[in-house]
């Protein structure tokens, strides 16, 4: 742990968000999503219930899945975040988003970077996932608009695929 | 199933129309990029947090700010008073009733918003609420519809009450008892044809009550606004505003300016489904608020709990009584409705109009001409309504259709047989409902057929039996509703006599700059329907130009090329479809126009390709890009008398205007819905009469939205709204207590369905064109969420045949269930 706190009632942390270090002084009380998308202007994260249910917030913390309404900044000292915009390329899609796109999988769009996020975990757990293994795994995501569908045979198409070029 | 290439078939000689174009819109959302109202950042803006109320009903004696505005960063408390001091009440679509943003005198629900803090920021905003001290005298509060309508409480101001209006068709009937009517801020009966005689002379009677409990949209983008004042009556306001070019007429007038002086930008929202109409409380506040700190920008999105108790987040809380009268032989002679719907605490906007679209269609898919429809529009102690895909359809679909069951296991018949007896057969469109809307077109029976042969219906109930017999409990529903599109104003404003307002057209203007590239502008907002996507093929064929090539902008309020409503009641696709066919019309005029005149031709020209060429001899033309410069750089080049540039704006008048037979359900305020797809369903679910737990095993489903643009996309807005569906009917519900507060405030209580709840879906379509709507397309957005509850509960209700019980109420819990089985057991279990 690097945290020290500063004398304005501030907390110093030194943090990664996509690939860059960070060093910034926070609030103790600032959540991670505020601090990703008001702090770093990261807006790709969206803010759905703001208690742990929908998932539009998911960010990777240190590789792992995390709600980021659920934590706060300060737990990020130390830690390395991946946000939407950092899976992204500079210009197209990757595999996972190419896939969603090609089946129809969203349509307001709000939830979807979290998906994106929840989805390239699954695929680093589960080399060919089963339908009740992705609906699991996605369990904790909250789509309104697609009855998840097509984000479940965007997966599955993809999983196929990987195993087909023996990715 | 792969995303397969399929046409549709009125579109085979199409080139681009018909095929499952990718969705351009999805670059933006999958990356991140898109940007939601709380995503734009205006430099300086405050933001703020409500105080709300936790009585459902109690006197607001007075409101302490001080010590909030005392907490450092804390700019601003705005109370209810202040408000119906310094700017106008909201409009209401009854007569006789007002409301503010913020409750003024009372506060008549719980979550009720009292007083708006303002401060640096959320997080101080959200400290300094805390510190609002709020002097209330409760007042006892009425939560249930009967005590309502006894009157044992007033929810209203004044004691204002209906008084009652009869609409008769035919013979005369005697007025409406004239006595007041506590509570019911609309009541209204509709009779067509000689009901209660039929019922009389019934062979069979079915008589049912039907609940259906408060639900609603829950889109994880919550209602937003940011608002800046910029002097001299100005306004911008960025905000998630479904409807910016209807609602502007309510927060111009609150703010006291002109509509014409807003400037409402409304980004992308992530997700509406008819919920976002009513955003324009928030508007209005931190327009009120901007103003008071003269100009500095103020912001405010709703947290999630506080949109669900807000206020305007909550849809149908319906009590139905249905009455059906049959033949013995299933054909249904007549049908009957009492709808009493409990608004909440004030009427609103769009409630009302909720409880009387269904006019358009009271007996459904079937032809039933003899029919009524009694509404009482009941308010209590309850957050009010917003709107809700379908517009209140849903539910009515879903009484209907338990009629429908109840005849055939009362007849001994099978639920297909009692629907295939009462379908309008197909000869008979277009048809004259009894409130006298006009059905452009259907094939009811092949549809269902299809869905039967799909599901294998014979092999369902051959399982359905083989499991009785080991004790286990299978449910198939097996039912057909109806989607109407393309409405018409007149019956929003029935309830207000002082709103004249009636059709709804829509506009659409294509441009072509001087390097010859296509922008089209429409003037809706988007939350999910991809209408860039949408506008950008249909004008791409229309000019003979690749999609992807041709630009969308969506105009919202002040800068529109003209008159419309924008997204709602499935109607986007058909009317940016006819404007789109005027303006490119005009566009091709001008350019054909523009190029015989610089090839000193008179000779019939076509534009495609990306050219303009002479018809007979295609070699000779002008690519789009001299025809763009001549327009609007090398205009020497202009033929006489010829305005530079390359712009077109058509106007698409609505459908129903257009037909002479709706004329008359503008002139009597009836809801015209000229246009009707609709879905044929087998849901298959399992129950456990241990435990009162219904899974769902699968849903079989056969759409017919007439001639389908683009599949993919139509698949996918089917799939979203049978999940909806899915969780009206089995998850969701906004519970309150015995004293009045809602116990559904947060996502963990509002059981939002995940991957995990929902079964495989498996679709397939009809395509019956429209004769009236261009290419014969119809709207397609919320027939799952419309016609799917109906096939749910008709299949629980199989399952529960056995045990000699049924469940008249969703959503349908597992105690619900249990509650069902024990009192058919005599309370035994």
């Amino acid at each position: 742990m690097n945290a020290k706190r500063t004398n304005r009632g501030s907390i110093r942390i030194v943090t990664s968000v996509n690939g860059a270090a960070l060093e910034r002084e926070v609030k103790p009380r600032l959540r991670l999503t505020d601090f990703i998308r008001q702090e770093l202007e990261l807006t790709g994260t969206n803010i759905g219930c703001g208690h742990g249910v929908c998932g539009a917030c998911t960010v990777l913390f240190d590789g792992q899945t995390v709600k980021s309404c659920l934590m706060f900044a300060v737990q990020a000292d130390g830690h390395e975040i991946t946000t939407i915009e950092g899976v992204t390329p500079v210009d197209g899609l990757n595999e996972i988003q190419r896939a969603l796109k090609a089946n129809f999988a969203f349509q307001c769009g709000y939830c979807s970077p979290g998906f994106v996020l929840a989805i390239q975990q699954l695929l680093d757990r589960y080399e060919n996932p089963s339908e009740e293994e992705i609906r699991f795994a996605l369990g904790g995501n909250v789509c309104r608009c697609s009855g998840y569908v097509n984000i479940v045979r965007a997966v599955q198409q993809l999983a196929r695929e990987r195993v087909r070029v023996g990715a | 199933m792969e995303t397969e290439e399929r046409v549709s078939k009125g579109l085979e000689r199409a080139r681009y129309l018909g095929r499952s174009t990718e969705r351009r819109e999805d670059s933006r959302l999958l990356t991140g990029r898109q940007r939601y109202v709380d995503d734009i950042v205006v430099p300086g803006a405050l933001e703020a947090a409500l105080v709300r109320s936790p009585f459902p009903h109690a006197r607001i004696k007075g409101i302490d700010a001080s010590e909030a505005l005392e907490l450092p960063g804390v700019y601003l408390v705005i109370t209810g008073e202040q408000l119906a001091r310094d700017t106008d009440a909201m409009n209401q679509i009854v007569a006789g009733y007002e409301q503010y943003p913020l409750a003024v005198g009372r506060a008549r629900y719980a979550g009720e918003p009292v007083a708006f803090v303002v401060a640096e920021n959320r997080y101080i905003a959200e400290d300094a609420a805390d510190l609002v001290k709020v002097d209330y005298e409760p007042l006892p509060a009425v939560l249930d519809r009967d005590a309502a309508m006894r009157g044992d409480v007033l929810v209203a101001e004044s004691d204002t009450s209906s008084e009652g209006e009869r609409f008769v068709v035919g013979e005369a009937e005697d007025e409406l008892a004239d006595e007041a009517e506590p509570n019911i801020a609309y009541h209204e009966e509709f009779t067509f044809g000689d009901v209660e005689g039929a019922l009389r002379e019934a062979d069979h009677k079915v008589e049912r009550q039907i609940i259906w409990r408060r639900s609603c949209g829950v889109p994880l983008d919550t209602n937003g606004a940011t608002a800046i004042y910029e002097g001299d009556g100005h306004y911008t306001i960025y905000a998630n505003l479904q409807i910016p070019r209807v609602f502007n007429t309510i927060i111009a007038p609150a703010l006291r300016t002109a509509t014409n002086k807003l400037h409402i930008i409304v980004p992308p929202m992530g997700g509406s489904y008819g919920t976002k109409m009513n955003n324009y409380r928030w508007p209005i506040v931190c327009g009120y608020a901007s103003k008071l700190l003269g100009g500095r920008p103020v912001k405010f999105k709703e947290s999630m709990v506080e949109s669900l108790e807000q206020g305007e987040s909550h849809a149908y809380d319906r009590r139905y009584t249905v009455r059906g009268a049959f033949r013995s032989d299933g054909r249904m002679t007549a049908y009957s409705v009492l709808l009493e719907e409990d608004l909440g605490a004030y009427p609103g906007m769009l409630g009302p109009a909720m409880t009387l679209k269904p006019i358009s269609f009271i007996s459904g898919p079937f032809d039933v001409p003899v029919q009524s429809y009694e509404v009482k529009m009941v308010l209590t102690n309850k957050s009010p309504q917003t709107a809700y895909r379908g517009f209140g359809s849903a539910p009515h679909n879903l009484a209907l259709a338990a009629v429908m069951q109840q005849a055939a296991f009362d007849l001994g018949l099978e639920p297909e047989e009692v629907l295939r007896k009462n379908f309008i057969p197909p000869d008979k469109f277009p048809y004259t409902t009894g409130s006298g809307n006009q059905i452009d077109s259907g094939n009811y029976n092949s549809a269902l057929t299809k869905t039967i042969e799909f599901a294998d219906l014979e092999a369902l109930r051959r399982h359905q039996r083989e499991l009785r017999e080991q004790g286990r409990h299978l449910g198939i529903g097996v039912t057909l509703g109806l989607e109407p599109s393309m409405f018409d104003y007149a019956y929003f404003v029935r309830t207000n006599d002082a709103v004249p307002m009636s059709g709804a057209p829509e506009y659409i203007t294509v441009a072509m700059d001087s390097m010859g590239q296509v922008t089209a502008f429409i003037g809706t907002t988007e939350s999910g329907q991809a209408y860039e996507t949408l506008t950008a093929t249909i004008v791409g064929e229309e000019l003979g130009v690749d999609p992807e090539s041709v630009e969308v902008v969506l105009q919202q309020a002040t800068e529109a090329d003209g008159p419309g409503f924008g997204q709602g009641a499935s109607r986007m696709t058909v009317m940016l479809l006819g404007a789109a066919k005027g303006a490119c019309d005009k566009l091709r005029a001008k350019m054909i126009k523009i190029a015989q005149h610089a090839l000193g031709t008179e000779e019939e020209m076509v534009v495609s390709d990306g050219r303009v060429y002479v018809e007979d001899d295609p070699q000779r033309g002008l690519p789009f890009i001299v025809v763009g410069g001549i327009a609007h750089v090398d205009t020497t080049k202009l033929p006489p008398g010829v305005e530079p540039g390359l712009k077109a704006t058509h106007v698409f008048d609505n459908p129903s205007v257009t037909i002479d037979s709706h004329k008359g359900l503008q002139a009597n305020r009836l809801p015209s819905y000229p246009s009707m797809a609709y879905a044929a369903m087998i849901p298959v679910v399992e129950l456990d009469p241990a435990t009162g737990k219904v899974e769902l095993r699968d849903l079989f489903i056969c759409y017919d939205c007439g001639t389908v643009l683009n599949p993919a996309t139509v698949e996918a807005l089917h799939h979203g709204g049978i999940a909806q569906a899915i969780g009206a009917v089995f998850y969701e519900e906004f519970t309150y207590s015995e004293d009045g507060q809602l116990l559904a405030n947060n996502l963990w209580d509002y059981g939002l369905p995940t991957s995990r709840d929902l079964c495989p879906i498996h679709s397939t379509t009809d395509e019956t064109p429209s004769p009236w709507m261009p290419l014969g397309a119809k709207g397609a957005a919320e027939g799952g969420y419309i016609a799917t509850p109906a096939g749910l509960l008709a299949a629980v209700n199989d399952a529960l045949r056995p045990f000699g019980a049924r469940i008249d109420e969703v959503p349908i819990t597992p105690e619900r269930v249990l509650e069902v089985i024990d009192a058919a057991n005599g309370g035994e279990r």
